[in-house]
Order: structure tokens, then C-alpha cells, then sequence
């Protein structure tokens, strides 16, 4: 047993010290995938999901260190130690690059990280509870303007913060908004009819939808969410006449300074492994919609998202860098 | 759902062989997390949801489900034993319980946590599946006043905790309220007292302020008292449980303790600690032992216990009905059903409920093996905790320090918690109240957040919280609790003093 062992691992060695080229020698050791969540939180499964799936593609194991906490400075930390060769991994999320410009985080996403690949997006949708006499968003703005709404979400800063407070300010009515932390508090909040609207993001809102709990007015994504059956007839809230266009996404990133070889394997493995059908099942089953990029096209998105961060915020008086 | 199907299913999925070695798997090692103050049940279960990766959903459910079960008993034993609480949810406990076992009946503290702990948790686990929705309901019936007027009702029992002097309890629970405030403010978006320490960006948490105002000030407390001369507590160290007898006495301390437990385990952002701080208080209360509160009676163990214990699955109930967790725990269960592709909320409940009477049979037999394990390792613990101070201390210490370590809020905790023992220890020693400020660190966020919360519904007018009955009713309760102590000390000094002249 111990002696095939042995025989393996000096074949593995033997193996690695003949072949020169670096992108077949990569990776030869297992990766490592460092998310901002605590484990069973969103950045976490994703990693734990897509390791399972690409472990044939990859031929390593993948392991996932969680770094919660101190709005994401544990993670920026972790990361200033870690080498440039791929072998360290990064779940970035739309938090990665708001939290830059409204949060506490100092790293930039697009100067310090390289994108691998991009793997889902989750449209922000504006709700009300489904017995709300409002239908759509002109409604709602209405009974705005007549106090008659208290709106709530995550902390200042935060999309929804940024997103009814321009809705407010172009409107000309006077916002009243409860900040909530995590754990589900702002629906709840909405359900037991203490807060009129909030958003949520897509995989939260689904199930609420389909049991009838909550009317969805509006969604922040550029075009109508025809892959989910019960929102495909939403209006986005563009057609409703509002400027405002804001996804949640995961993805996965590295280090900058990673060959460009490197970022093309990991690309293609995560890539095959997206396209599995358990891939696809599980994200269906879990109210996730797959959204691919590749290296190139994240950056461009990750780009866009920065400036249209830094604008939004620095519109609504919450950007921290200026 | 039926409840009599769910029971029949539920049970039948978790008495397979593979079930029943997960809960007890889960149990075990949730006695062993909620015992090591530093790892509390979310972290125990954060730990070992990896290894549920390669199993049914059900299986992962059940395993986490004797964790959570678990680690609420097992955090009462270091409470008992040397005062310092696993969980924050078992401070109370560690009132009586220590005053019990330093008087030698270990035996019986250790029982008083274990029997009405397994009893809450049965009676919680059918309440969550017979009354999940009405106890849906309860939780969405409760907005910021709401809270903010429990918060209040929690915190009015310092006049309680604090009869020794109630300036210093009162002076220790502002304290707490002080500690609440460090770290973003989510209204504003500012930070506060954090004089840019990134480890203070997510403020004191409850857990390094209970361990350390708590558990580590008692190590140093005992590492002092080693070099002073001090009257010793009892050595000789009685094992026996109570009997029948004794465990009926403290039934109704128990009721009291499962009905609170019940009822605030379902409200996201309240959960267990507040239950047990509440139960200890409530059960006070109607107890015979009222007034001996704090010197060893049995209900004050009894209450405290049975609420941390029937407030796990209830804390599941916004996670079942809406898909909302209401806890960091909730949070993880939630965390291992997207794992294995299912997203509870009402569809799982009508489309896959076989998952959810999976969870409450899960619940049932790991509340059965959480009393089979505590009471097999009753005599063991003593044994174990009996050893030299000195050992027993330099362990706790690195099991604390690890644990918060493991908190993964990195290095800078553990100094916190170090300097919160140094506190609490200076706290003790000049009759100051750290249970106190640990209230005040538990409800202080609660108090404050609701509080500006419900002037934000209210457009900045302060009735609302007297136009909602459920409000204005707990804000009455506070203003009795308070009063009532207050004027029966008035009354018998009065009549002491009259006495004296006469």
C-alpha cells in the first residue's frame, strides 16, 4: 500500500520535474478558493459547487477558506499574502466592487485582481407584499410622494439604499428607509407589513413570488428575466421609465500578476464544468441564473460595474473615496 | 401537513441506521462545541457542514440538527462547573448552577440542565411542525417597536440580577450598552469607536463579550484566588441526580422556560440568549425559590435551560415558512440545503416536505440522544473538570483563544476577549455585575436599532410605541419589573426602620 503510494508520488514528481512547459505542470497542487463568505453563505457553496465540478477538469482537489468579517478587510489580508500563481482564487461578488466606493474595503477589484471567469448573475428586484395596492413602480413612487411608504433593506450604501434614495431624490419625495442588517430581517420586515418595499435579489424572491407572499414592480436588470418562469413578465424598470440598472453576480477572480496561461486553463475548466448539467440543475433549483463571461468580457463588466458604482454613490452622497 | 404524518415520516426517516449514527455523530460533537467556550453551536456546525457534502440533504439536516441540539446542553456544563458558559445562551444557568455544584450538588445542577433542557426541546420540536404557522405569524407580527419593547423588558431585569447594589448593576448594564454601540452603525453608515481598527470594524460581538466579561474573567478570578487566602468552596464533589420528586418541583420553572424558549427562539434577531436571560427573570417570578434566586435553586437552572434548549427549532420556523434565516445557525442549515440544491421556504414545505419531517425527526431523536449522552456523561464531566486548577485553567485559556481563532475574525479578537476578562474580572472583584453587562451587550443593539427603526415608521413620533398593543403591553411589564422590586425593598426598609425606632 505505503510502496504504491510511494511509487505514485515519485512518478507524480518524476512526471512534473520532465515537462518544462508551465500550463501542463499547473496546477500541481491543490487550489485554494478564498471567499468573503462564512460557510454555508453564498460566495461559499458557490466555491464548494464548482470545485466538486471542476475537480475532473482541474485534476486537483479545491479547497475553500472562508474569511468573513471586518467588511472584507479579513479577506483583503489574506490576500496580501498569498503569491501570484494561481494557486489562490478569489469569489468576488457585485459587494466586491461596491463595498470599494460605500464599504471598507481597500482593495480594487479591477487594479489588483485578474478575472477568470464570471459564473452567475442575480437580478435585483423591487417588492412589495402581494396584498399592496400597487401594480408597478409608478404606483409606488405615487404613494411615495404621499408618505404612505417606508422603504427598507441592507445598511447605507447598500444598492437598495443607493437605489430609493436617487428614486427619492428624482422624484422629489422625502425617504423614509430602514436599514437592516443580514438573516432575512428586511423580508420579514416586509411580510409582517412594518416596511412597505425592499428589494431582494432573485433566488431570495422566487419562492416568496410563487406562494403568492410578495409582488415583484420592477427588475434591475437590463432586460426582462425571461429564464424565470414566474418573472418573465416584469417590466425592468427601465421600460418603466428609471435610469437605474444593478446585478448581483459571482465570479471567480485571481491575483494580478497570474500568467495569462494560467487564467486560461482555470477559465476552460470552470467553463466545461458550468456547462454540466448538475451545474445547471443546481442553480435552476436554488433560483440562480448562469451568467458566463470570459476573462476578457468580465473585465469589461467588472469596469462598467466600477464606474457605475462610483457614480451612483458619489449621486447619492455615500461614496467614501472622493 | 398533518401533524401525525409528519410524525410517522419524520420518525421513520430519522430511525434509519445511517440517521441515527448522524445525530449522534452531530449530538456528540455538539455537546463537545457547545462545552468549549469560543465555539459556539454556529461555528460547530459551520465546522462540520463540509463534511456533509458527500450525503443526502436530509442526512446533513439531521446531522446538523444534533449539533445545534447538542450544543445547547453542553454549554451548561463549564457554566456549572466553573462558571464559565459554553454559549452565551448559558450565562444564566451559570448563576445558579455554579452556586449549586460550589455547595458539592454537581450532580444535581448537571440534572437540572439536562431533564427540563430535554423536555423544552421535545415540546419545541412539536411546536415548530404542529404550530408552524401561527408561530410564522407571531414572528412577522413582530416590527421594531416590538422589539425594541422586548429589548426593554429583557434589560429591565438588571433590577433583578443586581440585588446586591443596584447603582452598580445598573452602572455594569450600561456598560454592556456602551460595548453595543462599537462598530458600524447601520442607520447612518458611519462607524463608531473604532478608531480605525479593522478588527473593530464589525464591533464586539456577543460571543467574545460573553466568553470574555464571563469565562475568562472567571479563570483569572480563579488563578488569583490561588494566591489568596480565601475560603474554599466544597471539594467534596456528589454526583447524584435529582429525583422524580425534585424534577417535578421544577416542572413549572421549566413550562415557563419552554413557552418563552418557543416563543422568542422565532424571532429573527432575538433567539435564545434572550430567551434564557428572559426565562431566568420570568421564572423568578412565580417560583417559590423567588427570593433565593442566585444562591443555587433549582428552577433558576431549570428555566434558563429549558428556553436556550425549546428555542432551537423554533429559530428554524422563519427558515421553514418564508426561507428566512433567523439566526447565524438558521443561516447555516439554510447554507447546507442550497449545498444540496433545495431552497426552503413555503415550496419546500408543499413541494418536498420530506425534508422538513426529516428535520423534525431529526430533532426528536437527537433531543433522545442528547439526554442518553448527558446523562451516560454526567459522572465523566465531574471527573474531567475535577482535575488540578491549574490544568483545568491553561486549557480553558487555549481552548478559548483557538475558538476565537476559529470565530475567523482573526487575531485581534482574542485580545479582545483577553481584555473583556481582565474587565469582568475587575468588574467581580469591585461588586460590579458582569452578567449585567452582558445583557446590556446582548440587548443594546436590539434596543438602539429598533428604536430609531420604529421612529423611522412612525415619522419621528414616539406613540407608536404605546398604539401597538403587543408594545405598549411589554413596556408595561418593564415598567413592573422594575417597580415592583424597587417598592417591595422600599416597603421592607421602611419597615425595618420603623421597627428600629419602635
Amino acid at each position: 500500500m505505503l510502496g504504491k503510494r510511494l511509487q505514485a508520488a515519485a512518478l507524480a514528481a518524476l512526471t512534473a520535474m520532465a515537462m518544462p512547459a508551465f500550463a501542463e505542470t499547473f496546477p500541481s497542487k491543490p487550489i485554494e478558493f478564498v471567499t468573503q463568505s462564512s460557510v454555508g453563505g453564498g460566495g461559499d457553496v458557490l466555491a464548494r459547487q464548482l470545485g466538486e465540478a471542476a475537480r475532473e477538469y482541474i485534476g486537483q482537489p479545491m479547497v475553500v477558506t472562508n474569511k468573513p468579517g471586518a467588511g472584507g478587510r479579513n479577506l483583503e489580508n489574506h490576500l496580501k499574502t498569498a503569491k501570484p500563481d494561481g494557486y489562490t482564487l478569489v469569489v468576488t461578488t457585485a459587494t466586491s466592487v461596491l463595498w470599494y466606493y460605500t464599504g471598507s474595503l481597500t482593495m480594487n477589484v479591477n487594479s489588483e485582481l485578474k478575472p477568470v471567469i464570471r459564473l452567475q448573475v442575480e437580478p435585483n428586484l423591487v417588492v412589495v407584499k402581494a396584498d399592496a395596492p400597487w401594480k408597478d413602480m409608478k404606483d409606488l413612487i405615487a404613494a411615495a410622494k404621499a408618505d404612505k411608504v417606508t422603504f427598507g433593506g441592507l445598511p447605507i450604501g447598500s444598492p437598495e439604499h443607493m437605489f430609493f434614495t436617487k428614486l427619492a431624490k428624482e422624484n422629489g419625495f422625502k425617504l423614509s428607509f430602514i436599514a437592516y442588517g443580514g438573516g432575512g430581517e428586511a423580508s420579514t420586515s416586509l411580510l409582517g407589513n412594518n416596511i412597505q418595499a425592499t428589494i431582494l435579489q432573485n433566488s431570495e424572491a422566487t419562492d416568496l413570488v410563487r406562494a403568492g407572499a410578495i409582488r415583484v414592480l420592477g427588475v434591475t436588470s437590463p432586460e426582462r428575466l425571461t429564464q424565470v418562469e414566474e418573472l418573465k413578465d416584469v417590466p425592468t424598470l427601465r421600460e418603466q421609465g428609471i435610469d437605474f440598472v444593478f446585478e448581483h453576480w459571482r465570479g471567480i477572480h485571481t491575483l494580478a500578476g497570474v500568467p495569462d496561461e494560467t487564467v486560461q486553463f482555470l477559465n476552460n475548466a470552470f467553463q466545461k464544468a458550468s456547462e454540466k448539467d448538475s451545474w445547471r440543475k443546481w442553480l435552476k433549483d436554488t433560483g440562480q441564473i448562469q451568467g458566463n463571461l470570459n476573462p476578457a468580457a468580465f473585465k469589461a463588466y467588472t469596469e462598467a460595474q466600477d464606474q457605475l458604482v462610483k457614480q451612483l454613490s458619489t449621486e447619492v452622497g455615500v461614496n467614501k473615496r472622493k | 401537513m398533518e401533524f401525525s404524518d409528519a410524525l410517522f415520516h419524520g420518525l421513520g426517516r430519522a430511525l434509519s441506521i445511517e440517521a441515527l449514527l448522524a445525530v449522534s455523530i452531530g449530538v456528540t460533537w455538539g455537546i463537545i462545541a457547545g462545552a468549549l467556550p469560543g465555539i459556539t453551536a454556529s461555528i460547530g456546525m459551520a465546522l462540520i457542514l463540509p463534511f456533509t457534502w458527500g450525503y443526502g440533504a436530509d442526512i446533513a439536516l439531521m446531522l446538523l440538527a444534533g449539533v445545534y441540539v447538542g450544543a445547547e446542553y453542553g454549554g451548561s456544563i463549564p457554566a456549572i462547573l466553573i462558571r464559565s458558559p459554553g454559549e452565551p445562551s448559558n450565562a444564566p444557568a451559570a448563576l445558579d448552577g455554579y452556586a449549586m455544584h460550589a455547595r458539592g450538588e454537581t450532580g444535581k445542577a448537571l440534572g437540572y440542565s439536562l431533564v427540563p433542557g430535554t423536555i423544552a426541546s421535545l415540546i419545541g420540536a412539536v411546536a415548530m411542525i404542529a404550530l408552524l404557522a401561527p408561530l410564522a405569524r407571531l414572528a412577522l407580527s413582530f416590527g421594531p417597536p416590538e422589539y425594541f419593547a422586548l429589548a426593554i423588558f429583557g434589560i429591565s431585569a438588571v433590577v433583578g440580577l443586581a440585588r446586591k447594589s443596584l447603582v452598580k448593576g445598573i452602572a455594569s448594564a450600561a456598560f454592556g450598552l456602551v460595548l453595543a454601540t462599537v462598530g458600524p452603525d447601520n442607520l447612518s453608515g458611519e462607524d463608531r469607536f473604532t478608531y480605525g481598527i479593522p478588527g473593530l470594524l464589525d464591533g464586539i460581538s456577543t460571543v467574545t463579550g460573553v466568553i470574555g466579561l464571563l469565562a475568562v474573567s472567571e479563570m483569572f478570578a480563579e488563578i488569583n484566588q490561588s494566591n489568596e487566602k480565601q475560603e474554599k468552596i466544597s471539594t467534596k464533589v456528589r454526583t447524584t441526580l435529582p429525583s422524580v420528586i425534585e424534577y417535578m418541583r421544577t416542572l413549572p420553572a421549566t413550562l415557563i422556560g419552554t413557552v418563552i424558549g418557543i416563543i422568542v427562539g422565532v424571532m429573527p434577531g432575538a433567539g435564545a440568549t434572550v430567551a434564557s436571560f428572559l426565562a431566568y427573570t420570568e421564572s423568578r417570578r412565580f417560583s417559590k425559590d423567588g427570593d433565593r434566586y442566585g444562591q443555587g435553586v433549582p428552577d433558576a437552572i431549570a428555566a434558563p435551560e429549558a428556553a436556550n434548549n425549546s428555542a432551537v427549532p423554533t429559530s428554524l420556523v422563519p427558515l421553514l415558512a418564508f426561507g428566512i434565516p433567523g439566526s447565524s445557525s438558521a443561516a447555516i442549515m439554510l447554507g447546507a440545503l442550497v449545498m444540496h440544491g433545495l431552497r426552503p421556504g413555503p415550496q419546500l414545505l408543499t413541494g418536498k416536505p420530506e425534508f422538513v419531517y426529516a428535520l423534525f425527526g431529526g430533532l426528536i431523536t437527537a433531543t433522545i440522544a442528547m439526554y442518553v449522552l448527558g446523562r451516560m456523561f454526567i459522572k465523566p464531566w465531574i471527573y474531567i473538570l475535577n482535575v488540578p486548577k491549574h490544568y483545568l485553567i491553561t486549557i480553558i485559556l487555549v481552548v478559548v483563544v483557538v475558538g476565537m481563532l476559529g470565530l475567523n475574525l482573526g487575531v485581534f479578537q482574542v485580545y479582545v476577549v483577553l481584555i473583556a476578562g481582565m474587565v469582568g474580572f475587575l468588574m467581580q472583584r469591585y461588586g460590579f455585575n458582569p452578567v449585567a453587562a452582558v445583557l446590556g451587550l446582548v440587548l443594546g443593539a436590539l434596543i438602539e436599532e429598533n428604536f430609531r427603526r420604529a421612529l423611522v415608521m412612525s415619522r419621528g413620533s414616539l406613540e407608536i410605541f404605546l398604539t401597538r398593543p403587543v408594545s405598549a403591553a411589554l413596556l408595561l411589564l418593564a415598567l413592573a419589573s422594575i417597580a415592583f422590586p424597587l417598592v417591595s425593598e422600599w416597603r421592607k426598609n421602611s419597615a425595618r426602620e420603623a421597627r428600629s425606632k419602635a
